[in-house]
């Protein structure tokens, strides 16, 4: 890591100003409530592919229904935490009490919820119509730190306090080590997974929702793009920090890391297409370096 | 156990079998795993296409014997030889090329490809023996049908095909029967001795006593890691080898002599109030139905063979087993019907099952985690969702404390840095933190040192002294005999036999066992 700010800091003399650092960090908080989300599913050892498509369709719906609909802001929000929890719900439901494969149903809710973007905004781009209060508190700062690097940290303690905390984040927890010890010590598993589910698209929707202000327009399939750098952002804290096991600091450790990267990367000159280089690399990475860590420790045991 | 023994003649000269040079000859072989001896100096021969049946208890060393013949397992000491020439068995690939093949217990095919494919799975090109081999297990027929369709009987077939397959010298097939109708077993017999005509050896292992004395030339009793009798089969009765099997002199006492059944009640220690009753309970997993009734204050042994059917009956209870076919249960005098383990524990039951790596324990979690897991949402802080962990940590360390958990600070540690008998006190604690009217235990002593053994039976007694009704199941007689008010046998999911009081001893429950 400290490598990589070096190198980019003598590429741009830039990179290591306040102002960056600001942009940095606020340019990773909408990541890194999505990466805390995922981490919940992965806890659980399930899968979400699903995670940026939910986020793209909260920013989506969420501007439509103020533009389009004429919704206050208030009811569009409570709406869309209803249609996280509906999303939530349909996926977990499926996983658990239905024993699909987590990977497929999350794969195609992302494609149905690409298709319901274009659905809801008539294919057009929305500008006009978005609450413009809501627009400039989201990019407003709070004592010189803007509001998002706030909210996500303090979304990010929320799942944190869950999962260690909890009795539910316990179970979450079981459920992914070893399901079928939890299931023997009474632990609801079906149940727990639905919830897992449904808290994760209830993240999602709210970091897409928080999208919708920082963009000030939305545009189907324009909105977070999240999915790569959210589970590399996972893999890296499950590296880093309590060896082989997602947890929720590792992850937003991670999310910020995964975010100096294009930030570097643009502030050094270098061509727009080499992120997917880098995400992919990283992510790759990230898996192998976790994989490595674990194993040594399973070596050990 | 019927007197249907005496098929075979008992002609003098049933023996001339052993000619000339034994096919296999296991000399001296010992064996020990980590200190406990399995097998030890243990001498057998097989004559050419002779049957010889492998009988003795669980743990009598029959596995540990057919593994090292099979070259799954190297001897510490001793030697296999083969038609007078010793084989030094390096691997079980080794053994198959000598000769020697092994038909294991479990089925290991593939339901969802033919008889034909399953036959030749491994081989590199369909064998010239392929048609042979089938026409000699019947299974001409069906040899493009997916095995799935078949039943176990000819799934079981297929992987003693496999193995002929292969050319074997010495066949041996671990409980070959175990899914087996009579029809089809009357099959396999035929197919055997078609094999035997042919010079093939065949080494069989099973429990089935009548099945033994119509099927093998010999049997070898093994206890303890030993062999304790070597006889032609020809004249011995099924109570003659029962009597092999139980192994002991105390068999022949007069106490033991007839049929062991209920003792009468009021011989074992005053009892509580009824707090499980189980009426008929019978699974899809076995055939039997389960009777009994456990009352406060008591610790009650549960045995039988491996796959008598133990471990189905305690998870039907617990819910996370086979689904209930019929039979009632009642916990406190209430019906309790049996569904899952949240219904279970609200009843007062708790189950610590086998297995704790698979069962009970969750990676990665600390001894406090793993211990607080079913009780974890039974202690919260007031008014919040948040765990009180600190009155969790004092719990858990008093309750380790108690059972002498080491290491004395382990209640931090990872569950994973805890030796098995440690570990299993975790699991011990996690059930005594969850409050019970039944405890029922699966094979609580599993992989667990002698004095871990001795602390944790300290600690069913405590339990059963506090008013809980305490069911152990255990394949180890020894150690129920010692620790149990009375004991209950099981065979093939029913309770076929109760002792208690002076007919409890570990010769008359292993034979009850059978």
């Amino acid at each position: 890591m400290l490598v990589m700010i070096v190198v980019f800091q003598m590429l741009n003399s830039n990179f290591l100003t306040v102002a960056n650092i600001w942009t940095i960090l606020e340019s990773a908080a909408l990541p890194a409530m999505v990466a805390c989300a995922l981490t919940v599913i992965l806890v659980m050892g399930e899968f979400d592919l699903s995670v940026q498509a939910v986020a793209g369709f909260s920013t989506t719906t969420f501007a439509a229904l103020m533009a389009n609909w004429d919704f206050t802001l208030v009811s569009a929000i409570a709406i869309m935490l209803a249609a996280g929890l509906a999303i939530g719900a349909a996926t977990g439901w499926l996983v658990a009490y239905q024993g699909l494969n987590a990977l497929v149903v999350t794969i195609g809710a992302a494609s149905l919820l690409n298709g319901g973007e274009f659905l809801v905004s008539d294919s057009k781009s929305i500008s006009v119509g978005i609450d413009p209060g809501f627009v400039k508190f989201i990019r407003s700062d709070f004592h010189g730190v803007p509001v998002l690097v706030i909210i996500a940290p303090l979304v990010a303690a929320l799942l944190w306090m869950l999962l260690d905390r909890t009795a539910l984040g316990r179970e979450l927890r079981s459920i992914g080590a070893n399901r079928e010890a939890a299931r023997f010590a009474g632990v609801n598993v079906k149940r727990t997974i639905l919830i897992g589910f449904i808290i994760t698209a209830l993240v999602c929707t709210i970091a897409g929702m928080l999208y919708t202000g920082r963009a000030g327009q939305a545009y189907p399939l324009t909105g977070l793009a999240v999915l790569l750098p959210s589970f590399a952002a996972c893999f890296i804290g499950a590296a880093m920090f309590r060896v082989g096991e997602f947890n929720i600091p590792g992850t937003v450790v991670g999310a910020v890391l995964a975010s100096i990267v294009p930030n570097g990367l643009l502030l050094a000159d270098v061509s727009g297409y080499s992120t997917y280089f880098f995400q992919g690399g990283i992510l790759i990475f990230a898996v192998w370096f976790a994989r490595i860590v674990a194993g040594g420790e399973k070596a050990r045991g | 156990m019927s007197d249907t023994g005496r098929d075979s003649p008992p002609e003098p000269d049933a023996i001339v079998v052993t000619d000339a040079r034994p096919r296999l000859q296991v000399d001296d072989a010992t064996k020990s795993y980590g200190g406990a001896v399995a097998l030890k100096d243990v001498s057998v021969t097989v004559g050419v296409g002779e049957v010889v049946a492998l009988v003795g208890h669980n743990g009598a060393g029959k596995s540990t014997l057919s593994k090292i013949v099979s070259g799954y397992e190297r001897p510490d000491r001793g030697e296999v030889s083969l038609d007078g020439e010793v084989v030094n068995l390096r691997s079980a690939k080794h053994a198959i090329a000598e000769g020697i093949g092994l038909v294991p217990q479990q089925l290991a095919v593939i339901p969802t490809m033919t008889v034909t494919q399953n036959l030749i799975l491994g081989l590199r090109s369909t064998p010239p023996g392929l048609v042979d081999v089938a026409a000699r297990l019947g299974l001409t027929d069906v040899l493009n049908m997916r095995l799935g369709l078949l039943g176990p009987a000819a799934q079981r077939l297929v992987m003693i095909g496999r193995a002929l397959l292969r050319g074997p010298k010495v066949l041996i097939l671990d409980e070959p029967t175990a899914a087996f109708s009579i029809a089809e077993t009357e099959k396999l017999f035929k197919i055997i001795s078609d094999l035997t005509a042919d010079g093939i050896s065949i080494i069989y292992i099973s429990h089935r006593l009548e099945e033994i004395l119509t099927i093998a030339d010999r049997v070898v009793g093994m206890s303890q890691g030993r062999v304790i009798a070597d006889r032609a089969t020809a004249g011995l009765t099924t109570d003659d080898l029962a009597d092999i099997i139980a192994g002991g002199a105390d068999a022949h006492a007069p106490s033991a002599e007839g049929d062991v059944t209920f003792v009468a009640e009021g011989s074992a220690a005053p009892k509580g109030q009824e707090v499980l009753r189980v009426s008929g309970l019978r699974t899809t997993a076995k055939s039997g139905a389960a009777t009994f009734t456990l009352h406060a204050g008591e610790v009650v042994g549960l045995t039988g063979l491996v796959g008598a059917g133990r471990s189905s009956f305690l998870n039907a209870l617990w819910g996370t087993g086979a689904p209930v076919v019929e039979g009632s249960v009642q916990i406190g005098g209430r019906v309790f019907v049996p569904s899952n383990p949240r219904r279970a524990i609200a009843r007062g039951l708790v189950l610590i099952p086998e297995g704790r790596q698979r069962t009970s324990l969750i990676p990665g979690m600390t001894v406090r985690e793993n211990a607080g897991l079913p009780t974890s949402r039974r202690r919260r802080l007031r008014f919040t969702p948040f765990l009180n962990r600190r009155g969790e940590r004092a719990a858990v360390s008093e309750l380790l404390a108690e059972l002498d958990t080491k290491p004395s600070r382990a209640v931090d540690m990872p569950i994973e840095a805890l030796s098995g008998g440690n570990a299993q006190k975790v699991v011990l604690a996690r059930w005594l933190m969850m409050p019970s009217d039944v405890a029922l235990l699966d094979e609580p002593c599993e992989g667990v040192d002698v004095r871990a053994r001795n602390e944790i039976h300290t600690v069913l007694r405590a339990m059963a002294d506090q008013g809980k009704g305490v069911l152990v199941s255990s394949s180890d007689v020894e150690e129920l005999v010692e620790s149990a008010d009375r004991i209950l046998v099981m065979r093939d999911g029913e309770i076929v036999n109760e002792l208690s009081g002076d007919a409890m001893t570990v010769e008359r429950v292993n034979r009850a066992c059978l």
